[in-house]
């Protein structure tokens, strides 16, 4: 299981989506290479993830900290940012 | 000067830790150099990076010396004495920074930057060891770099200093306020026209185009003319493979592209030099064209985190040109500019009427040489000798909170590393209001003014003299140092 990384705001901008285990579209970073990837996915905060959930880490905007939050992400699609009309959330 | 010309120097003067044993580009050199510029102020050379066989790294690339004396590694970059005063520094440094010259173009046959040559697809910014350096960090980050582009009205080519985040293969981040040149050149001349931004990184060729890259240079004035004036003999440059702009042909590593029209991505966070994570922005989007390199090539990266940094490091050329700015170009009663830091400002006033206090304070605010010092000045007494410790006793001592601090309400622009406005304002870059302390006593009363002791107080001059003169004879290899 890879490991990645979401900025918090996401979490908070889709709050819904993620209580509803409906898929997202939102950029998160490997753990392995620091690279993004720009994706339609399916992050669970709670409930028992799927087999091809990878655990993801929730990264404070202002701080920095790292923190755990308890979430999976399921890649369903990754996109491609030159292509996709995207603007990540405010802080 | 080039890096690897630059680190036979360090070794010359021992200036230099090199380090065979392999370490990680994850959080590990990152550690290594900032414990380095705690305990042991040398350059840090990695030769074995964990993933990259064929890359070094190298740290702390100025960081050579304790806070006391930064300006030593401005000696060693002009070829003085390494233990040339900071004054007489200060006016070599002045003289080549005030007569430019241009650079030379030579053939991409004869540059050392195009032995090996990425193009398209094969450009992978991942097969360079760009450092994870913090664990606050939002991603791997090039820092001590120059990025190019040019205004395409003027061709006035700028070279400037601005983090560069890794966003995967061929795309990356671009942290770029205006106000600064080159993304002010961005926005205005590109992105408002819907026009991608043609775009070089280069590091590693010449040190003197890093020092010009970092420090204030007027808009359309060009920082490779101003680091050949430094090296007092014109800079080699080589023209891009896939844009028409010029970089130092003896760079270890260029990354050509475009900063993307209308695009914006995250940044951050990153651990900035301040000492301070700085947060996570939208900030334009750079595609990668092109990479080329050296064999064997040499990363750098600053470690930011402490106190000895390559930002401390540089302070005194930020001096040296606010007090070139005060004393020459305004004609200013300054007798003297601290060297301390990029973040505050501290100036010895010849004359300490409140008039002219008040203006030095305010043109230092308005017309500041570095972005961050423009909200913080400390005038002090034209006596006061220029170190750290003077100065900060200057204040502590000399400044009556309820009098002598002097807040505007100037509505300078903040950028993300200022840390005393609130979140939002600093994001947006809006309201920074400036400060100044008045630590002159000339116009206090005089009983109330506390009588300074030093060497240069507290003994008469024919003792001090009598000292000076045996001092060789006393065994010690450091020179007599006289503070008046």
């Amino acid at each position: 299981m890879a490991e990645y990384e979401i900025a918090d705001g996401y979490v908070r901008m889709f709050s819904r989506e993620i209580a509803n285990q409906e898929p997202i579209i939102c950029e998160i970073t490997s753990q392995d290479d620091w690279a993004k990837h720009l994706v339609k996915a399916k992050v669970v905060k709670s409930g028992s993830p799927s087999a091809q959930a990878h655990k993801l880490w929730a990264r404070r905007g202002a701080s920095g900290e790292l923190i755990d939050e308890g979430l999976t992400v399921e890649i369903l699609k990754e996109l491609d940012p030159e292509e996709v009309e995207f603007s990540p959330p405010e802080m | 000067m080039e890096i690897r010309r630059w680190i036979e120097v360090l070794r010359a003067n021992d200036l230099l830790q090199e380090i065979d044993v392999e370490v990680d580009w994850r959080l590990e050199a990152g550690a290594v150099a900032l414990m380095n510029q705690r305990v042991a102020h040398k350059a840090v050379l990695f030769n074995k990076v964990k993933d990259y066989p064929e890359w070094r790294l190298l740290g702390s690339t100025f960081c050579l010396y304790p806070y006391r004396h930064p300006w030593s590694m401005f000696n060693l970059l002009m070829g003085l004495p390494i233990d040339t005063p900071y004054r007489e520094t200060r006016t070599e440094f002045l003289r080549r920074f005030t007569n430019p010259l241009m650079p030379i173009e030579i053939a991409s046959a004869d540059a050392p930057c195009k032995e090996v040559i990425k193009v398209g697809k094969e450009a992978n910014l991942l097969d360079i060891p760009f450092l994870y350096t913090h664990m606050q960090d939002g991603g791997r980050y090039s820092t001590l770099h120059q990025i190019i582009n040019k205004d395409p009205d003027t061709d006035w080519t700028n070279y400037g200093m601005y983090r560069f985040m890794v966003h995967g293969p061929r795309r990356a981040g671009w942290w770029a306020f205006m106000g600064q040149h080159g993304p002010t050149i961005f926005y205005l001349k590109y992105d408002l026209r819907g026009k991608n931004c043609p775009f070089c990184l280069c590091m590693g060729g010449d040190l003197s185009l890093m020092v010009a890259s970092m420090v204030s240079v007027p808009a359309g004035v060009c920082e490779a003319d101003v680091a050949g004036g430094f090296n007092q003999a014109p800079l080699e440059v080589v023209r891009a493979e896939t844009n028409d702009l010029l970089v130092a042909a003896a760079s270890e590593v260029v990354i050509e592209g475009e900063v993307l029209a209308g695009k914006r991505s995250d940044e951050g966070p990153f651990a900035e030099i301040t000492g301070f994570v700085s947060g996570r922005s939208k900030q334009p989007v750079c595609r990668i064209d092109c990479i080329t390199h050296r064999k064997n090539p040499i990363l750098t990266f600053a470690q930011t985190g402490g106190s000895a940094h390559e930002g401390t490091q540089l302070a005194p050329a930020v001096s040296y040109q606010t007090y070139h700015m005060l004393t020459k170009l305004f004609r200013l009663p300054v007798a003297d500019v601290g060297y301390f830091s990029d973040y505050w400002e501290s100036i010895a006033m010849a004359d300490t009427s409140p008039q002219a206090k008040s203006l030095v304070a305010n043109t230092v605010f308005v017309h500041g040489i570095p972005l961050f010092t423009r909200n913080f000045v400390v005038l002090t007494d034209p006596d006061t000798y220029m170190d750290h410790g003077s100065t900060v006793l200057a204040e502590l001592i000399n400044c009556d909170p309820e009098n002598d601090l002097h807040v505007t309400d100037m509505d300078v622009t903040a950028i993300p590393v200022t840390f005393h406005v609130t979140h939002e304002e600093r994001i947006r870059g809006l309201n920074m209001a400036s400060m100044w302390l008045d630590c002159t006593t000339s116009e206090k009363p005089q009983e109330l003014v506390p009588r300074k002791d030093s060497f240069e107080y507290a003994f008469p001059q024919d003792l001090r003299q009598q000292v000076a003169a045996k001092w060789s004879r006393l065994g010690f290899d450091k020179p007599f140092d006289e503070r008046r």
